[in-house]
């Protein structure tokens, strides 16, 4: 009976230890790389987002790489601040993965609904909430639900980036 | 006692380990120069300064000389406009009671061309210093502009040509 009984326990054992192996990673259904880094979003985002005093510092939970703030590399930096457009260098390949990897990364489960869902009810995803000012932000409420600029971000994760609105909320703002 | 007690915790309870950690990151004021108008150039003024709105240090081209004397034109998202002038420790600033922006004090363009959230003019009026990218939420100029040189994370000092009049 003992025996019986140790048998079952190391069989139980064994069993738990096969699931949740320690090396599993978390998959992410997250929106496209590609339309951040050439559809202008990420360009969008740095330029609005990732001033030095804001989100272009890496003491915050979101930061953003690119030429209208912090630097990945820092001959990127040069003398000038600012985009090619200013003098500087503009937002190079790494800085956009960095950034992306820093948005989605953020809250990788609501994410993933969010973006498997075909982009329904993104303001489930803090960032957003925090853009409209729904959610406590120091920076304010900076979008209104429909301009160009939210339009930019939730199409993006709709996985059908809007680049005009991308490329006028841009134009349009400070 | 009880009265004692509860004076305590408010105390404890009101105390914000995150801003005291910026001040005491500020060091000692120089005994040199008495608190006041010149004291600690080049730090983030309103850490401690909560009645400022902007304030900051100009400095010359080679980064370490203060600029008196430089006026520094700040204009905010909804186009307020505010001009302060340095002093002879190449400190700036203004107060919130005076001008208090709408963030950000950005560079944008309108009808009437370029605006820039910032310019600083020293000797040479036709060489301004005009800053490209936006303030979203400091107004603190050494909260980015920190270190003796331009990096990665910052852009250095804010500094004037000194060309010819």
């Amino acid at each position: 009976m003992k025996r019986a009984a140790l048998i079952t326990a190391i069989g139980i054992a064994i069993v738990a230890c096969e699931f949740a192996p320690s090396n599993e990673r978390m998959g992410i259904d997250a929106p496209d790389l590609g339309q951040f880094e050439t559809a202008g979003v990420g360009d969008f985002m740095d330029h609005r987002c990732g001033s030095l005093d804001c989100h272009g510092s890496a003491t915050r939970n979101l930061v953003m790489w690119g030429c209208y703030g912090l630097r990945l590399d820092v001959d990127d930096a040069g003398l000038t601040p600012g985009c090619r457009a200013s003098g500087g260098v503009n937002t190079q390949p790494a800085e956009y993965v960095a950034s992306y990897r820093s948005l989605v990364g953020l809250e990788p489960a609501v994410m993933s609904a969010v973006v498997s869902s075909g982009g329904q009810d993104p303001e489930q995803l803090t960032f957003i909430r925090k853009a409209r000012g729904w959610d406590a932000h120091k920076g304010g409420a900076l979008v209104v639900p429909g301009d160009d600029q939210d339009t930019c971000m939730t199409s993006w994760l709709a996985s059908n980036t809007n680049a005009t609105a991308c490329a006028n909320a841009i134009a349009e703002t400070p | 006692m009880t009265r004692a007690w509860f004076v305590l915790v408010a105390l404890v309870a009101c105390a914000d380990p995150v801003h005291d950690a910026e001040v005491t990151a500020l060091g000692p004021e120089d005994p040199n120069v008495p608190p006041g108008p010149l004291h600690r150039p080049g730090q983030p003024c309103l850490v401690c300064h909560s009645d400022f709105s902007v304030a900051g240090t100009v400095y010359n081209e080679d980064l370490v000389t203060p600029f008196s004397g430089a006026t520094v034109t700040l204009v905010d998202a909804i186009e307020s406009m505010t001009q302060a002038t340095t002093n002879s420790a190449g400190n700036f600033y203004v107060l919130e009671s005076d001008w208090k922006p709408v963030f950000p004090i950005g560079s944008y363009e309108t009808d009437g061309g370029a605006v820039f959230g910032v310019t600083v003019v020293g000797a040479d009026p036709n060489s301004p210093s005009e800053m490209l990218t936006h303030i979203g939420r400091d107004g603190s100029c050494a909260s980015c502009h920190f270190g003796a040189a331009p990096s990665g994370d910052t852009p250095g000092p804010v500094y004037v040509t000194t060309g010819t009049p």
